[in-house]
């Protein structure tokens, strides 16, 4: 089934559904779920980190596995929960090697620039292959009714969205984002599977250059704002003050936390427009025999979510992660839904091997898979 | 209920699709059998060849087969019991309920844990930087000393009757300290930059400023700083920093790998000031050892506070105690190192 380009931005669901293969009327919709409880996530974590710290980590990869098969597993829909098929051993060999390089990497930069430098070039253009192996890992451990996800991108593809179009971020301020999420979105999209039938993403980068404009505006004006406020307050001090070494301290603190603040600020700010994005980008998803994804993620509630899960994490120095994973992963969840037409009844299984857990754990280990760890249900 | 020969009522979801269907699942003698229910079928296993997934809680328990196919049942204590007589696993129940003794030893045992992490990070990155070959720390020092050649450093504009004096000062601490002579190599220089002061770098150069010696007043004062930096490089401190500084962030990173909050904000900032207290640390060492050496020497090892104390006049009561930020001792504690 194919959507025209048009049923984007600016159209109600029904409407572009309207002019989709399917009408809406005949397609059933279910919400997705989360059956799981705080309380019963932050027993898990607390043991799983307990045996971790006891076996100096080892045992935290089978702690990774508990709490991925509890998250996917209580993540429902249409009456079946999702299942985490790798297996501890899998993960925790691939921690070790991505460990030992990040181990090898560091001594290099510290003992031999030269070297090190060069494994960080390297480590740049790692970072569309990490994306890709560890899209396919977790793709294809992740069954929905005893059917896999499989996960299809080449290399080539992840170049194109991790690392080529990203480098035009620069050139252009920022402002072709929406080009760049577009690229990624539609590579995660288009190459995944459920079993054999395909994902398949369709919307242009103009439908979610709406939200991207708003975020960038907020952006330029906050930067503004605080760089002309602490270029003034510092001049201010430095008017008439003594230059002892140790006396302009106090004013230096003050602006690098209004910095930090503001960084904090636009952070959070990117949360509101992931939702927007979120929103535009699943409505335009469909599955092949008929089937659309749906999300309404309300925006600025969800910021407020997110903000509130932040604090939370943080002020509590950690104890209370698992709440706030539960309590936005509820959250998220409630907003996302499929509408089926027919039934789920007739999907074939796709064998396919998901490899080393290597580039799943280094981009764990690097951060670089954080950025679609969360978008992916 | 007779469970071997019922077995447990579940869902049977078929290899290679998306179909299930209800279906009860029995065992008996080692030989597992789904009988799938609208469907005449009945599929045998080895039980030992079926993969029974590890309890989590709220999840129904998942047997997996060698075709693909699954098997779900909600956890019950009586699915429990099936799947113990099967001998599967009973999974990580680990809970105080269950085994209070265990649960007692691990909350023990994740308590000392950090502590013991602490003396093995310490005792291994020493070992670690004392094991490195001297030609890395040759390289390394020619690197940094390089740098700060081309950048901060100018030559010494001291009379050379000063110079003479501090570098037979100098021997006379090397000879006593029993260092290898061709291991430490002394020079003079000026930097706007950094002021009256004293460097050792990896390789064994030891760089005193114009400033320092022209602040001084009394010969001691020199020998202090002389001694002390010589300690550093005794001791292998700058390697030892450096092996420290790329451990503790290798360390942060396993320990916190996938947290989703500032925590991982707060703990490079944590490894910040961990990386000022080792430098706080091996600045007493050298502190003491200096001490040591001034004693052995006949010198007055409490003239390497009056020199300091000069070069921060202005500082006040902020520089006699130590604190989380600073990069050196509070001159209290370094007082108390260098009399010891």
């Amino acid at each position: 089934m194919s959507v025209p380009e048009t049923g984007v931005a600016g159209k109600s669901p029904i409407e572009s559904d309207k002019i989709g293969a399917v009408p809406f009327s005949d397609l059933t919709r279910h919400d997705f779920s989360f059956t799981g409880s705080a309380g019963e996530y932050f027993g898990i974590c607390i043991r799983t980190f307990l045996l971790a710290v006891v076996t100096l980590g080892i045992y935290d990869a089978w702690g990774t596995v508990e709490r991925r098969r509890y998250l996917l597993g209580h993540t429902q829909v249409a009456g079946h929960g999702f299942v985490y098929h790798a297996t501890p051993i899998t993960i925790l060999k691939g921690r070790l090697i991505a460990v030992g390089f990040m181990v090898v990497y560091n001594v290099a930069i510290n003992f031999f620039p030269l070297v090190g430098s060069a494994m960080g070039l390297a480590l740049m253009v790692a970072i569309p292959w990490v994306m890709m192996v560890a899209l396919r890992f977790n793709a294809r451990n992740t069954s929905y009714r005893n059917v896999r996800f499989d996960f299809t991108g080449d290399f080539g593809e992840a170049v194109k969205a991790f690392l080529l179009w990203p480098m035009l971020w620069v050139f252009t301020l920022g402002l072709i984002q929406p080009v760049i999420h577009r690229a990624q979105a539609q590579f995660v999209a288009n190459n995944l599977s459920f079993g054999k039938s395909k994902f398949h993403a369709n919307f242009t980068a103009g439908a979610l250059f709406g939200p991207w404009l708003c975020l960038w505006l907020f952006v330029v004006v906050m930067i503004t704002v605080v760089s002309t406020v602490s270029f003034s307050f510092l001049q201010g001090f430095s008017a008439g003050v003594s230059t002892e070494a140790g006396e302009n301290v106090g004013p230096i603190i003050v602006v690098i936390f209004a910095f930090y603040f503001a960084m904090l600020l636009i952070m959070f700010s990117y949360g509101a427009y992931y939702a927007a994005a979120r929103n535009i980008i699943l409505k335009a998803t469909t599955l092949e025999g008929g089937h659309r994804m749906d999300s309404n993620l309300p925006p600025f509630r969800y910021l407020g979510v997110a903000i509130l899960c932040m604090l939370a994490s943080t002020f509590s120095l950690g104890l209370l992660i698992p709440w706030a994973t539960v309590y936005r992963r509820r959250y998220v969840l409630e907003h996302t839904a499929i509408l089926v037409d027919g039934d789920l009844d007739d999907y074939v299984a796709h064998k396919s091997e998901a490899g080393g857990a290597f580039g799943t754990e280094f981009g764990e280990l690097s951060g670089v898979a954080d950025g679609i760890a969360g978008g992916m249900v | 209920m007779n469970i071997g020969v019922d077995g447990i009522a579940g869902r049977y979801f078929e290899a290679g699709s998306s179909r299930y269907g209800d279906a009860r699942l029995t065992h008996i003698d080692g030989v597992v059998s789904i009988s799938v229910e609208n469907d005449s079928r009945v599929i045998t296993w080895g039980a030992s060849i079926c993969d029974v997934f590890i309890p989590v809680a709220g999840l129904p328990r998942r047997v997996e087969f060698p075709d693909g196919a699954a098997f779900e049942v909600g956890d019950t204590p009586e699915v429990e019991a099936f799947f113990s007589a099967m001998g599967a696993s009973k999974g990580p129940r680990v809970g105080f309920r269950s085994h209070p003794k265990l649960m007692t030893l691990i909350v023990i045992a994740a308590i000392a844990a950090p502590f013991l992490v602490w003396f093995g990070f310490t005792a291994t990155t020493d070992i670690i930087a004392r094991a490195l070959p001297d030609s890395v720390a040759q390289q390394v020092g020619a690197v940094a000393l390089g740098t700060f050649e081309d950048r901060l450093f100018k030559p010494s504009t001291l009379p050379e009757s000063k110079r003479i004096e501090a570098r037979a000062v100098f021997d006379d601490l090397v000879q006593v300290a029993g260092v290898d002579p061709n291991a430490v190599n002394l020079k003079f220089r000026t930097s706007k930059f950094i002021g009256p002061n004293g460097i050792a770098f990896p390789d064994g150069t030891i760089v005193i400023t114009d400033a320092l010696i022209k602040l001084s007043k009394h010969p001691d004062e020199i020998a202090a700083v002389l001694a002390h930096e010589l300690a550093h490089v005794e001791e292998r401190h700058s390697l030892r920093l450096l092996v420290r500084s790329v451990g503790i962030v290798f360390l942060v990173e396993f320990l916190l790998g996938d947290s989703i909050s500032l925590l991982e904000e707060a703990a490079s900032l944590g490894t910040g000031i961990l990386s000022l207290s080792f430098n706080r640390e091996f600045e007493l060492e050298a502190d003491r050892r200096a001490g040591e050496l001034m004693r052995v020497t006949g010198r007055d090892p409490s003239k390497l506070i009056d020199l300091l104390r000069r070069i921060v006049k202005d500082c006040g009561s902020g520089c006699e105690k130590s604190s989380l930020f600073s990069t050196h001792p509070g001159f209290e504690d370094r007082l108390d190192a260098v009399a010891r």
